[in-house]
């Protein structure tokens, strides 16, 4: 134990950790900030870079640039309606609505001190729970895994759009493009059209600035010449009245996104949404709607977005599986130090968990320290004309796109994704489900197959296993309840029972 | 993310052009490996075409439901999908992408980011050069040095 604690305080007592730490979370709350870049983008660069380091110095910069990042995206949701990354999609649907009505600083307080509270429970549950939520993952099948990535991409196209159709439209016209490639399990082309660049896939990112950062830029074209809403970010440090009132719902999307995270595949953007929805639901007489500014809506997805942090590592310290795109960069990270993430790093390393454990509670603690100052430099980029603004972000797009292969062809991929962006926009489509489904789709098709392949081809006994199995009944019956709460089919039963009732 | 609120000229077109592509889409994934197995690489492609297909029917049914006895001109059409800003800045976006390989990323975002402040914002000339000449300087700071992004050079100049 006391070892543990020894470990735990490496990075609180080596001042060139602590600065480390402080540098990577600043860097990573801009880098979240800025629509075009990712922090899968600057986790994968600082790989590159940090490789000569020692293995607590590039985990402390990292861990940084992630805790940060995640966290980045909510300021540009609240303050320009563009979310910097996708785990802030469901932050902009309240958070804008908040900005416009002036309340951009209490905004931008409020989601720090949630931020900083999930983050911090995230990692607690890193240390306490580890092992028992990487069981519950392990119980958990193909099956499991394509009904979740169904269940995700539904829901944002739900959410965040302003018709099921187009939301269920964009979500598998995203998983499309996320086969674009060889066949990861039989080598076959798919929508190669014989072209070798095609062959290796659309990298999500790719996709990611596209339609978030070039469609976005080109749509506001139009809006160039008109003054730029100035927010008025006044009083940053929320009243502790807000904090008290809203901390039930803000634990509770703690605790959503820890366990999202933890689930192999799913991240913060999977949480944020699930709790943003589960926030909808049980608030049950919101101050403000949702989706006008509602405090809850903006609360929950921050929560659930950086507890997710914490439970994303607990599937790729204890199984070596990632719990998302940049826990996927930190396992090649690991690997490049030779270090074996899975069953035995906690065994044979333990001081680089309990390293791990303490660092990311580090980082929450500068999260909390720059997300409540530096604000008004934030907002002066902010405030930048659009006509400045629109050709630089083009610039970082590019640049962006370029810089994960260093492959030229991917900026021309970029640009293409940012026009089809545009046309979606101009007809209502929101780009959000299709930014899931690239990403989310290679992991369902895969997890479809194994189902398949275990139920030997035969479509009923496929069919069966979904009810059959307690987690995927379970799973079922959410993706079943969320496709009927589109149809009016629930609203009639709810009716007919409150009828019978009375 | 904002939607476009109110009428949309040429949603019509827009929603039959998404269904043919969608329907497009399902033949090509059909194409990878037919229907021989419930496991094949196509499956799950013929699947998420499926879906686009049904999604894009209800999205031309309601579309046409709202927009009835509505007709659009397509010089409506063009004004709404083509503004002056992005007949020019479009070409400019593609002209950059396509002169890079030539003669390198930062001559290139520099001219890119000149003509397009240029046009975009209509201010003096000296403002347009200062803040074309920091930007190129902060990305070539951040990017190529900070971050060692290796960009292009430019064929022309090797």
């Amino acid at each position: 134990m006391m070892d543990a604690l020894g470990f735990l305080a490496i990075s609180f007592s080596d001042p060139y950790l602590l600065f480390l730490t402080a540098v990577g979370t600043l860097a990573g709350i801009y880098v979240g900030a800025v629509p075009g870049l990712s922090v899968t983008m600057a986790a994968s660069i600082l790989i590159s870079f940090t490789f000569s380091w020692g293995v607590n110095e590039a985990l402390a910069l990292i861990a940084g640039v992630y805790v940060g990042g995640v966290y980045g995206g909510s300021r540009t949701a609240i303050l320009l309606n563009i979310p910097g990354a996708p785990s802030a999609i469901a932050t902009a649907l309240d958070g804008y609505p908040l900005a416009k009505k002036g309340l951009a600083g209490e905004a931008i307080g409020l989601s720090t001190v949630m931020s900083v509270m999930g983050g911090l429970i995230g990692v607690i549950a890193l240390a306490i729970a580890a092992p028992a939520i990487s069981d519950l993952a392990l119980m958990f099948n193909s099956r499991d895994y394509l009904l979740l990535g169904l269940i995700g991409i539904l829901l944002v196209g739900t959410l965040s759009g302003e018709s099921f159709a187009k939301g269920a439209f964009c979500g598998a016209l995203g998983v499309l493009i996320g086969m674009i490639g060889l066949d990861p399990m039989t080598a076959q082309g798919r929508f190669t059209f014989g072209s070798i660049n095609l062959m290796g896939g659309v990298p999500y990112v790719v996709a990611m600035i596209g339609f978030f950062g070039v469609g976005e830029a080109l749509y506001q074209l139009e809006h160039v010449g008109k003054a730029r809403i100035k927010q008025k970010v006044s009083r940053i440090i929320p009243s502790w009245q807000d904090v008290k009132k809203y901390l039930k719902i803000g634990l509770r999307a703690s605790g959503i996104g820890t366990i999202i995270g933890a689930l192999p595949g799913t991240g913060g953007d999977i949480a944020a949404l699930l709790a943003y929805d589960d926030a909808k639901r049980s608030t049950k007489n919101p101050e403000v709607p949702f989706g006008e500014g509602a405090k809850e809506g903006l609360i929950a997805p921050e929560a659930a977005n950086n507890a997710a942090v914490g439970g994303a590592f607990v599937p790729m310290l204890t199984l070596g599986i990632p719990g998302d795109a940049v826990t996927a960069i930190i396992i090649g990270a690991l690997f490049i130090h030779g270090l074996q993430p899975g069953p035995l790093l906690l065994v044979n390393t333990p001081h680089l968990f309990w390293f791990i454990v303490g660092n990311l509670a580090l980082a929450n603690l500068f999260l909390l320290i720059f997300g409540l100052t530096g604000i008004k430099v934030f907002t002066k980029i902010v405030e930048c004309p659009r006509a400045i603004l629109i050709p630089l972000i083009v610039i970082l797009s590019a640049l962006g796109a370029f810089a994960i292969q260093n492959n030229p062809i991917h900026i021309y991929w970029t640009l293409a994704f940012g026009v089809v962006g545009y046309f979606l926009k101009k007809y209502g489509f929101q780009v959000g489900p299709i930014i899931l489904g690239v990403i989310l789709g290679p992991m369902m098709d895969a997890n479809y197959r194994r189902a398949m392949i275990g139920a030997r081809g035969d479509v009923s006994d496929f069919l069966l296993d979904f009810v059959t199995n307690p987690i995927s009944l379970v799973l079922s019956i959410g993706l079943v309840l969320l496709l009927l709460s589109q149809t009016p089919v629930l609203a009639w039963i709810q009716q007919r029972i409150s009828g019978e009732n009375s | 993310m904002k939607v476009e609120q109110g009428p949309r000229p040429g949603e019509i077109v827009f929603s039959v052009c998404l269904l043919a592509f969608s329907g497009w889409a399902l033949w090509q994934s059909y194409a990878i490996s037919g229907l021989e197995s419930l496991f094949g690489p196509g499956v799950f492609p013929m699947l998420a075409s499926a879906v686009m297909v049904l999604s894009g029917l209800s999205i031309l049914g309601r579309t046409l439901k709202e927009r009835r006895g509505q007709s659009d001109n397509p010089s409506s059409v063009f004004a709404y999908l083509f503004p002056i800003r992005l007949i020019v800045f479009a070409p400019m976006m593609v002209a950059f992408a396509a002169a890079m390989p030539w003669i390198g990323f930062f001559p290139s975002a520099a001219l890119f980011i000149l003509a397009s402040i240029a046009f975009l914002w209509r201010r003096n000339l000296i403002w347009t050069l200062a803040i074309t000449a920091l930007s190129v300087v902060a990305i070539y700071v951040i990017f190529r040095l900070v971050f060692q992004v290796v960009l292009p050079s430019g064929v022309l100049w090797s």
